[in-house]
């Protein structure tokens, strides 16, 4: 039970990252900006969440990492998508999709 | 991909560069919201602070991210992995003992797959899996006539090629050689190399030309090992001429390395030279492999005289089955249009694949086993050894519990240690066999020093070790890991001797184990035991003739170039001049009581099988007088007479073990039984002959064995050429030797020569009866390593239960206990043991001596003095290993035990 509870949620985290990452490269710290500014301050990503969420992704082949100099010019890792991800990315946005259509005409009826 | 497999390998291999970066990334992570927040207005302290808050747990995060690398695993195995290898550097004795057990259980088995897997190697010739065997069901061992096979090679459809060739003795050599050396060679079809998908390194191989007109082609192909032997690896080779059995040959071509035609290359019968099946006229036979008949002409004439082994390639998409029928309906055909064939007599078509042999595979069975009863063995020392270590570890396993880790994980981590003994065991026993292989097969191939086969382990046998290692790292580390871990486990840290329950359910185990290594340590060494016996009273039995006073004389005029007329002649002087030699008291032309006189015949009736399969002669052709000379007494009857010998008649004599087998408590005289000769002028017909006496049995076959059907019929002389005298001596014919020799050499200085006494003859027949032989030897030495390493278990066992009971052992001295009485408690414990187990191992023993007995002829699966012996010898090393124990606990003072709590 708990199990797919979280499964749930690491899924919807892995779309939101890899959205966040279509626009362009990203460090964690400017992810969490972006999630943040996006969603107009409703989902507030916690960072205990999110370097795990980027470490398994890129370890899945999704996103890659390096080493760039900031905007605040310093050494920072930047996240960026790859084909693969780009891939993953129109699955799960579908995937989603559909799923919140189904979800709402559920609650629309009831 | 590849950046997927950067990362795991950065993961894996850059470990500390990894947790850096992360460090460092989650750091600028943090100074960023800092920034953030004194730009939002906050002083750089509080900034700092519900940065930090809002942060939460860093460790438990960055743990998360360790995990998400997917690498979590493997890392853990590698601890494991670098841990156990610390437990073993730190317990180096144990490691040794442990690592040096394994490689005597890995090394037999590994030695002997060795061995296994060269005697599995399929031929080397082109895709080997679709050649096959062709022969007919009955009568001289399958072989074909030619016309026979000319005709299913022409009419039959399953084959790409049908090929036949025939094996025959040579001499090779100059004529001005005395001694020439002797080889095996092939008469073969021109398609032979073709089909069989072999080319010649030099040269080439026969022209259909070549192969059409009986006796016009002499030309020869070699061997790669006879070029580079006897011809030193002349680069002129190609054109040469050479002789065989005084013929002169032109060699056209040398074969590719380790081919053979169909023989193991280790075999030492193995053909070394090829020649056009043509030639096959022009050459004397040997009479080893088949007999000549009375016109060259008939070689290739007459229908009913065999002499062909026929091989055939299936066509792509034909099986056996579709060939299988389809010379069944050709021989049908050939039945109708020949009367004089024998229509009951059916031809089969089998794999040429060794492992295909059920006879093959029982005797594998056995050397597969016994080394894995040994392996066994020691698997459950370690066991034994592990258990004890683990009750000493106990604390270190039930402190990781505690601290929070899973049963799964320490289980892990105890097999990850049992899996790295066993593959530093694997790697010690795969040196140890190196080590022994280089030894071994001369057990099993007296010349294998002249072989050019390569024992040089391949992949299977690294595989097969490595399984094996890995197999038996899980058997003896399992139970151990499992027993360690067990959950009640914990409650009982502190000390184990007051656990009264866990004790004794570990001790059965123990025990268990004990009884069980007794008992397979009897089943290899009863065998061991029956099989010594058996070969001592080979060694000291009669072998039935006379073995001082004879002397079989081989010679052979071949370089002498004599007509018939001055060969016959030739032999009537010899004999008459060794008649006047002083101390010769008879010499008869023809027949030897061993093996090397004239055989051929068989008893088609009594179908006798010799371990591999074929069906053997079970006879030889003898003249009159030969009883006598021989010194074989008959029990009943008489023997031939020189009339019968001079037309041949169809009279037999038979030996006791025949008469009993076939007509058991009947009068064997005057019974009839079908023989058949091959120096019958190969009628295909057996004559029914009546059996005139019966010979008391003889060693006649192989050393030290009764053959169970044997028979003699009157030896008749159709060549002049290459002939044995059985001299009898009235002194040692050892001494006789050297004037029979100066005998010959004064008659014909180039005859070819060959002298032997019976003792040289049983020399010969020991190498005949190798199986059992190579059999002890190898049982003998599992079992005493099987013996050694269960006595270190039994030690063990009392042992460690004496220490563990030295308490308890205190208490009984302090309430009266003499040393007698600890000393009995003990000993009776561990003779329990082993009572147990003798029990469980004599069933065992006996079974596998019931099936080893149908495998060797004579041995007596079920001789009490052999167990007797075996058990007492088993017992005496049990109660050494029982005693040493039982004395320190006899020892143990009082006062001292008792403090020890």
């Amino acid at each position: 039970m708990k199990k797919s509870k979280t499964d749930l949620l690491q899924g919807t985290l892995d779309l939101i990252v890899l959205k966040m990452l279509q626009g362009g490269a990203a460090n964690g710290y400017q992810i969490t900006q972006r999630i943040q500014v996006l969603s107009k301050d409703v989902l507030s990503i916690n960072y205990g969440s999110l370097y795990p969420a980027l470490h398994r992704l890129e370890a899945r082949g999704w996103i890659t990492a390096e080493w760039r100099a900031s905007d605040n010019n310093r050494r920072a890792r930047y996240y960026a998508l790859t084909v693969a991800g780009r891939k993953q990315l129109a699955v799960e946005q579908q995937t989603w999709e559909r799923f919140s259509g189904a979800l709402e005409e559920i609650l629309r009826t009831s | 991909m590849i950046g997927w497999l950067k990362m795991r390998w950065r993961a894996l291999f850059r470990k500390n560069r990894m947790e850096q970066e992360l460090d460092e990334e989650l750091r600028y992570h943090l100074e960023s919201v800092i920034e953030q927040k004194i730009a939002g207005g906050m002083s750089p302290q509080e900034a700092r602070l519900e940065a930090f808050r809002g942060f939460g747990g860093v460790e438990r995060m960055k743990e998360q991210c360790r995990d998400a690398r997917g690498v979590r695993l493997i890392n853990e195995f590698k601890q494991d992995l670098r841990y156990g290898l610390r437990m073993l550097a730190k317990n180096p004795g144990f490691t040794a003992v442990v690592v040096f057990t394994l490689a005597l259980g890995i090394g037999v088995n590994t030695a002997l797959f060795t061995l296994f897997n060269i005697q599995t190697r399929p031929l080397p010739v082109s895709n080997p899996e679709t050649i096959v065997g062709v022969g007919y069901s009955a009568g001289t061992e399958g072989r074909f006539s030619f016309s026979d096979y000319i005709f299913f090679r022409d009419q039959s459809h399953s084959f790409s090629g049908l090929i036949a060739s025939a094996w025959e003795k040579f001499l090779i050599g100059e004529r001005a050689t005395a001694e020439p050396e002797e080889v095996a060679g092939e008469f073969v079809s021109d398609n032979f190399f073709s089909v069989l998908g072999v080319r010649p390194i030099r040269g080439r191989t026969f022209t259909k030309e070549e192969n059409s007109v009986p006796g016009r082609d002499p030309v020869v192909v070699l061997s790669h090992r006879l070029w580079q032997g006897r011809f030193a690896g002349d680069p002129k080779i190609i054109g040469r001429q050479i002789l065989l059995t005084g013929k002169s040959f032109v060699v056209i071509g040398v074969m590719e390395r380790g081919f053979a035609g169909f023989s193991e290359p280790f075999d030492s019968f193995a053909p070394e030279l090829w020649l056009p099946l043509m030639m096959r006229g022009e050459m004397g036979t040997s009479g080893l492999e088949s007999t000549s008949p009375e016109d060259k002409k008939e070689w290739f004439g007459r229908r009913s005289f065999p002499w062909l082994n026929v091989h055939g390639r299936l066509k792509t998409g034909k099986t056996m089955k579709d060939a299988n029928a389809e010379m069944t309906v050709l021989r049908n055909q050939l039945a109708q249009a020949f009367p004089e064939i024998d229509a009951k007599v059916r031809v089969s078509v089998f794999s040429m694949d060794r492992r295909s042999d059920k006879g093959f595979w029982m005797v594998m069975a056995i050397f597969v086993s016994a080394p894995g009863i040994v392996l066994l063995i020691a698997c459950f020392n370690i066991a034994n050894l592990l258990l004890a270590r683990a009750a000493a570890r106990q604390k270190e396993i039930g402190v990781r519990l505690c601290l929070g880790a899973s049963r799964g994980r320490v289980i892990r981590q105890l097999l990850t240690e049992s899996l790295l003994l066993a593959f530093l065991g694997g790697i010690a026993g795969l040196l140890l066999a190196w080590w022994g292989v280089a030894y071994l097969p001369y057990y099993f191939w007296p010349d294998f020093a002249k072989l050019p086969a390569t024992l040089a382990p391949d992949w299977r046998v690294f595989a097969f070790t490595f399984f094996v290692s890995m197999l038996s790292g899980i058997l003896f580390g399992l139970t151990p890991a499992l027993r360690a871990t067990r959950p009640d486990l914990i409650t009982f840290t502190r000390d184990e001797v007051t656990s009264f329950g866990l004790a004794i359910q570990r001790s059965i185990l123990r025990n268990g184990l004990a009884v069980a290594q007794v008992a397979l340590c009897l089943v290899l060494l009863i065998p061991a035991g029956l099989l010594l016996r058996f070969l001592i009273r080979a060694m000291a039995s009669d072998p039935g003739y006379e073995t001082k006073k004879l002397l079989n004389v081989w010679y052979g005029l071949e370089f002498a170039n004599y007509d018939e007329p001055r060969a016959r002649q030739f032999n009537q002087e010899l004999i008459s001049r060794l008649r006047t030699l002083p101390g010769v008291q008879s010499v008869i032309l023809g027949g030897s009581p061993f093996r090397g006189g004239t055989s051929g015949v068989s008893l088609p009736e009594v179908t006798v099988y010799d371990g591999s399969g074929r069906q053997r002669d079970n006879g030889y052709a003898v003249s009159p007088g030969f009883f006598e000379t021989a010194g074989i007494p008959l029990l009943r009857g008489r023997g031939f007479t020189e009339n019968e010998a001079f037309f041949s008649a169809d009279v037999v004599v038979v030996s006791e073990s025949t008469a009993r087998r076939l007509w058991p408590g009947e009068e064997p005289l005057g019974k009839m039984l079908r023989i058949s000769r091959g120096d019958l002028t190969g009628a295909s017909i057996s004559p029914l002959a009546q059996v005139v006496g019966v010979a008391r049995d003889a060693h006649t076959w192989h050393f030290s064995e009764i053959p169970p059907v044997f028979a003699y019929v009157p030896h008749i002389q159709r060549q002049w050429v290459n002939l044995n005298l059985l001299v009898r001596t009235s002194v040692d014919a050892n001494e006789i030797k050297p004037a029979v020799q100066a005998a010959i050499r004064l008659l014909e200085p180039v005859a070819r020569l060959r002298l032997e006494t019976p003792e040289e003859a049983i020399a010969t027949l020991k190498q005949g009866s190798r199986g059992p032989r190579i059999l002890s030897q190898l049982s003998t030495t599992l079992g005493l390593l099987a013996l050694l390493l269960a006595a270190l278990g039994i030690y063990g066992v009392t042992a460690y239960s004496v220490s563990h009971r030295t308490h308890e052992i205190g208490i009984r001295m302090a309430l009266g206990a003499d040393r007698r009485d600890v000393l009995r408690l003990v000993l009776g414990q561990g003779f329990r043991l082993v009572g147990i187990g003798t029990i469980l191992g004599i069933a065992g023993g006996a079974a596998i001596s019931r099936v080893i007995s149908f495998l060797i002829f004579g041995l007596s699966p079920f001789d009490p003095i052999t167990y007797l012996c075996v058990v007492l010898f088993l017992a005496a090393v049990a109660l050494l290993a029982t005693y040493l124990p039982a004395r320190r606990a006899a020892r143990v003072d009082p006062m001292v035990a008792l403090r020890h709590e």
